[in-house]
């Protein structure tokens, strides 16, 4: 033993940047599986330490009702300390600014927050405390419009006095406000705003501590109850799921993410390990001519491969630890807690763990076939042990190495076949991109001859003996394919929220408009210059039965396929005589009047929701419109299109039925500036407080932070791949080097300036780079296609510019990373040619 | 044929010294060595291993410059030249051959051969590349990679390479060396019978007296000096 590990190190001492170079391949594949898993860990850590917080109580009932007497009843026998709060949005005039926004309003009864702090600049500003019209905003409020302490907001009709800036409230992340942002009053000032009022949408809630059971068991106990009341709840263990799982599932796909960087370098480590050992295979046939065995030979190299594993897996820890810190950073607004950045031992063992049996596995691949290396190779250089076997242990190693592989995926995902999905999509995404890269080759050495010297030559190099052709081609081809999936999906989603941008659409709604305002509204907007675009009554209303079974009789039904959702929502529904601009009819007929004065009436139902209820033209359903129940029957299914800024609804009435029904408004327009808009704002303020009117810029500028957010931390373990890529080239480029060297001295030799050897070179990694990237980026779009149509069920419109630019940077990088590698390599001096072997 | 210029030397060597640094030290290769070589004429240059043979024969061609002393070359002075444009006046006027072939592993024979010609824009690399392969008596061959041929076959190709462009002075090194007496015996006839055919200057360097004594000259050296000038028996 002691002989091999001499050995090993005495065979190693000449050579430390080489094998540097092949232990920095797994370095960034293991910086990314340790940071993500500690990332993980901490928030795990974090969520369990102020989980009570994540609530602010024990128990939470809400209702998008008032409570009415059954619900209060049910409040009263639950008992303990209770709380009260209503929220919904409106808008409010800021005079110091004389300007209008739209905002979350949160009145707020009692000692809520129970667990953790309501916290305030200056501190101890609870509105649930007092008695007067005081207001918390959210910070953004005072940055925008230059408010401070003792500054007045009118809500409604009543005017409230800044006490404090929002800190932090138990349970939410500060991009809670992103929309709307949050402004928190007494409940006991709420009425006095005349901001409620029939029909308004405002979630109710009652928070509870110090109940007498656990808030789990009164759940269980009240389900049919909450049920009947339609109560929904949320428990301290149901908030941490709900806040949880998200993080989880973004943390599970980061470190997916990370780990096809360790996989890559895994791949790397096999390339530059298969080109370091061919100059060893004379050092191995020498030990055996001088009496060493096989295993000797063999465990001589093996020692040399489990110091590069250790010695990369040990630098990626490291380097993991330091990347940690700014995940947290980067999530934090998204976070609804406070999040430490703290060491985790077991996540940096396990990142070891993962980089060293990753560098290990691979290593041995080109180390197994020393092991039949023949003596006699060290006195004939040209000896072939014979026809070449296959090699069970190579097979052996093949196979564990995949089963790995998709043990590792499917511990990542929820769902075990995700993992499983996510791996053979790898497999498949590698496959091509070897399959493509021997093609390539092959098409190279057959049929690629062009006149052009210099372009034949670098073409040339790609099917060299030796050459890294395939491992490079997979490798930029895989990091490409990963980061502009990411890039595509994100344009995608971006293209369909791009509403505000598209000449045509509306960019501004207005709901909660009473039936008597109407008019006015029609009026201040025309006196603008802005036409309505769309508009429609709004008539609340509960299903109370599908085909004549009733909703408690189908949700006690085991074989129950319809989502609970549809059956407890309240339906807001609409009534009209055509169908919506985003509307198409797919089946019967659109009854467009009603008149006969009977039941059932004919509607128009969404097709999906219909299919998803298990109904079909002609089938009846029963809703409850505000206390009177009124028959249905399908008599049309419509397609909507809700990614257009239309009021659209899952259940349309003829005209003729329901215009006696309490209502209200919605109304979408086009400003055609952001001026305007504020003007519009204020102006609807001063006349109709309740009606809120919505800047989709606004929206759509809180979505891009939030995709921005996401999709950073995404691209930002993404780049540890292409980073891995850009190792793995170097590493080609030098494991080839003196090859090129040699060549580069001979075409030198006769008559090849240094310009001609460059543009050799330049040629070679562009070829490359082009066809990894053409590969990667084609098979991106292929993905972000499928994952548009079947998961995020929208249109993708490949983007020419991001896809051209997207090639050339790969193209590019390949080229600069080539070249940089290659440095000297044209100015050898070709005295070295006579030098050599002579 | 081309032909060179009438009265100037074809190589014209004077004070040429060459020394690497070796650690602290300095290791002087070659001392005071002066010579010149007319148009047409072949020199052999002899010696034991380590006495500079193959430095001289690297300095003649322009692969590197002299420490000190002078190197004219078909009239031009290599210390003078960049290494570029030293790199031009090799693809232009010198050919080379080894003794290890040298031959581009990923290309084939034919595509060897026109090397040259195809690093300076040529177009008739092909045809003249198919003529002195067939010259060399590898007709058949023309397809084949440096791997599929034999060590003779090889040395045949870089010998078709080295004269493609009809150079004015060829260069050896050991052009038989790594070939058993057959193969060097045709390599030796074809390597004479073009120098002539075509006037070129030729500078060999071999250990082989009897190759050495069908030069017209002779060149011994010994510790980086000349320490015989010859005119060849056979002369």
């Amino acid at each position: 033993m002691s002989f091999i590990l001499k050995t090993a190190w005495r065979d190693a001492r000449n050579q430390p940047n080489r094998l540097l170079l092949c232990a920095l391949s797994i370095v960034f594949g293991v910086a990314a599986m340790v940071a993500v898993d500690s990332f993980a860990a901490n928030l795990t850590k974090a969520m369990d330490a102020q989980a009570k917080a994540l609530l602010g109580a024990d128990l939470e009932i809400t209702s998008r009702a008032s409570f009415d007497e059954q619900a209060e009843l049910i409040i009263h026998t639950i008992g303990g300390t209770q709380a009260r709060e209503t929220r919904f949005a409106s808008m409010a005039y800021f005079p110091k600014a004389d300007q209008t926004r739209l905002v979350q309003i949160r009145a707020l009864g009692g000692g809520f927050p129970f667990y953790g702090e309501f916290e305030t600049e200056p501190s101890g500003q609870n509105p649930a405390l007092a008695e007067e019209p005081v207001i918390v905003l959210d910070p953004l409020l005072l940055v925008q419009y230059g408010l401070e302490v003792g500054d007045s907001v009118r809500l409604g009709e009543l005017d409230f006095t800044i006490t404090a800036s929002l800190q932090r409230v138990p349970g939410e992340a500060a991009f809670a406000g992103l929309f709307a942002p949050r402004v928190y009053i007494p409940l006991s000032q709420l009425e006095a705003t005349g901001l409620i009022g029939t029909g308004s949408i405002a979630f109710h809630r009652v928070y509870f501590s110090e109940l007498a059971q656990p808030a789990g068991q009164i759940v269980a106990e009240f389900a049919d109850r909450f049920a009947s009341a339609r109560l929904s709840t949320d428990t301290v263990e149901e908030q941490r799921e709900k806040v949880g799982q998200p993080l989880e599932n973004l943390t599970r796909f980061l470190s997916l993410v990370g780990f096809v960087a360790l996989l890559l370098g895994g791949v790397g480590i096999a390339g530059a390990v298969h080109a370091y050992l061919q100059k060893k295979r004379d050092t191995v046939a020498i030990l055996r001519c001088l009496g060493s065995d096989a295993q000797i030979a063999f465990g001589v190299f093996l020692v040399q491969v489990a110091g590069i594993a250790l010695v990369g897996a040990v630098a990626g820890a490291a380097l993991g630890v330091l990347c940690q810190s700014v995940l947290p950073s980067l999530l934090a607004p998204l976070l609804p807690f406070e999040l430490d950045f703290l060491v985790h031992l077991p996540s940096i063992f396990t990142g070891l763990a993962y980089g060293f049996i990753t560098a290990f596995i691979f290593g041995l691949f080109p180390l197994l076939p020393l092991r039949r290396i023949s003596p006699l190779q060290a006195i004939r250089a040209d000896f072939e042990s014979g026809r070449k076997r296959r090699d069970p242990f190579v097979i052996g190693l093949a196979g564990c190495a995949a089963a790995a592989l998709a043990a590792f995926c499917m511990s990542r995902t929820e769902v075990w076949w995700h993992g499983l999905v996510f791996a053979a999509g790898l497999g498949v995404v590698t496959l091509v991109l070897w399959l493509v890269a021997l093609l390539m080759k092959f098409i190279l050495k057959r049929f690629f001859k062009p006149s052009n010297f210099l372009l034949r030559q670098a073409s040339a190099n790609l099917h060299r003996p030796n050459n890294r052709t395939v491992f490079l081609s997979v490798s930029l081809g895989v990091g490409t394919f990963l980061i502009f999936t990411l890039i595509l999906i994100q344009t995608g989603l971006l293209q369909q929220t791009d509403i505000a941008a598209q000449s045509n659409e509306p960019n501004i709604l207005f709901f909660d408009v009473q039936q008597d305002q109407y008019d006015g509204l029609a009026t201040i907007l025309n006196a603008s210059g802005v036409e309505i675009m769309e508009a429609a009554p709004i008539v609340t209303m509960r299903l109370s039965a599908v085909r004549g079974r009733t909703l408690s009789a189908i949700k006690n039904d085991p074989d129950n396929t319809i989502d609970e959702w549809i059956l407890n929502r309240e339906w807001r529904s609409s009534y009209r005589g055509v169908l919506g601009s985003a509307e198409t009819l797919v089946a019967g007929e659109y009854v467009a009047q009603w008149d006969a004065f009977k039941e059932p009436v004919p509607i128009s139902m969404e097709a999906d929701i219909a299919e998803n209820l298990g109904i079909q033209i002609g089938d009846t359903l029963t809703f409850d419109i505000q206390g009177i129940p009124m028959e249905v029957e399908v008599s049309s299914l419509r397609k909507v299109d809700w990614t257009e800024l239309r009021p659209n609804f899952f259940a349309t009435f003829p005209l003729g039925v329901l215009e006696a029904a309490p209502q209200w408004w919605i109304a979408v327009a086009r400003s055609p500036d952001v001026a305007t808009t504020a003007a519009l704002q204020t102006e609807l303020f001063e006349e109709y407080p309740n009606i809120s009117a919505v800047d989709l810029n606004v929206v759509i500028d809180a979505l891009q932070s939030i995709f921005g957010r996401i999709n950073f931390a995404i691209r930002f373990m993404g780049l540890f791949t292409a980073i891995t890529g850009v190792i793995i080239l170097a590493n080609a480029v030098t494991t080839s080097r003196n090859q090129r060297v040699r060549e580069s001295v001979l075409l030198r030799t006769i008559g090849a300036s240094g310009r001609q050897i460059r543009t050799i070179l330049a040629l070679e990694y562009a070829l490359v780079g082009f066809v990894s990237a053409v590969i990667g980026v084609g098979l991106a779009l292929a993905a972000s296609s499928a994952l548009g149509i079947w998961v995020f069920k929208v249109d993708f419109y490949p983007p020419v510019a991001e896809v051209v630019g997207a090639v050339a940077f790969v193209t590019g990088l390949a080229v600069v990373t080539g070249m940089l590698s290659s440095r000297g390599i044209a100015n050898h001096p070709p005295l070295a040619i006579l030098r050599r072997e002579s | 044929m081309q032909t060179p210029a009438s009265n100037l030397p074809a190589i014209e060597i004077s004070g040429l010294s060459k020394t690497y640094p070796s650690g602290e030290s300095e290791l002087t290769v070659l001392t005071e060595i002066h010579f010149s070589l007319s148009a047409g004429e072949s020199l052999a240059i002899v010696g034991p291993s380590g006495s500079g043979k193959t430095t001289l024969l690297g300095l003649c061609a322009g692969l590197d410059l002299p420490t000190t002393g002078s190197i004219r070359l078909l009239g031009e002075a290599l210390e003078d030249l960049d290494e570029d444009a030293r790199a031009r006046l090799r693809g232009k006027q010198i050919g080379f051959v080894f003794q290890n072939f040298q031959l581009i592993p990923t290309l084939t024979a034919l595509e060897n051969v026109s090397v040259p010609i195809d690093l300076l824009g040529g177009r008739d690399g092909e045809a003249k590349a198919k003529r002195l392969l067939a010259k060399v008596g590898l007709a058949a061959r023309m397809d084949h990679y440096p791997i599929q041929l034999s060590g003779g076959e090889q040395q045949r190709v870089a010998l078709a390479r080295a004269f493609i462009n009809e150079p004015k002075i060829l260069f050896a090194d050991e052009p038989t060396g790594n070939l058993d007496g057959n193969n060097g015996g045709t390599i030796e006839e074809l390597l004479f019978n073009l120098n002539h055919e075509l006037g070129t200057t030729l500078v060999l360097v071999t250990h082989d007296s009897r190759l050495a004594a069908k030069c017209d000259r002779i060149l011994s050296l010994r510790d980086g000096r000349i320490v015989e000038s010859t005119q060849s028996a056979t002369v």
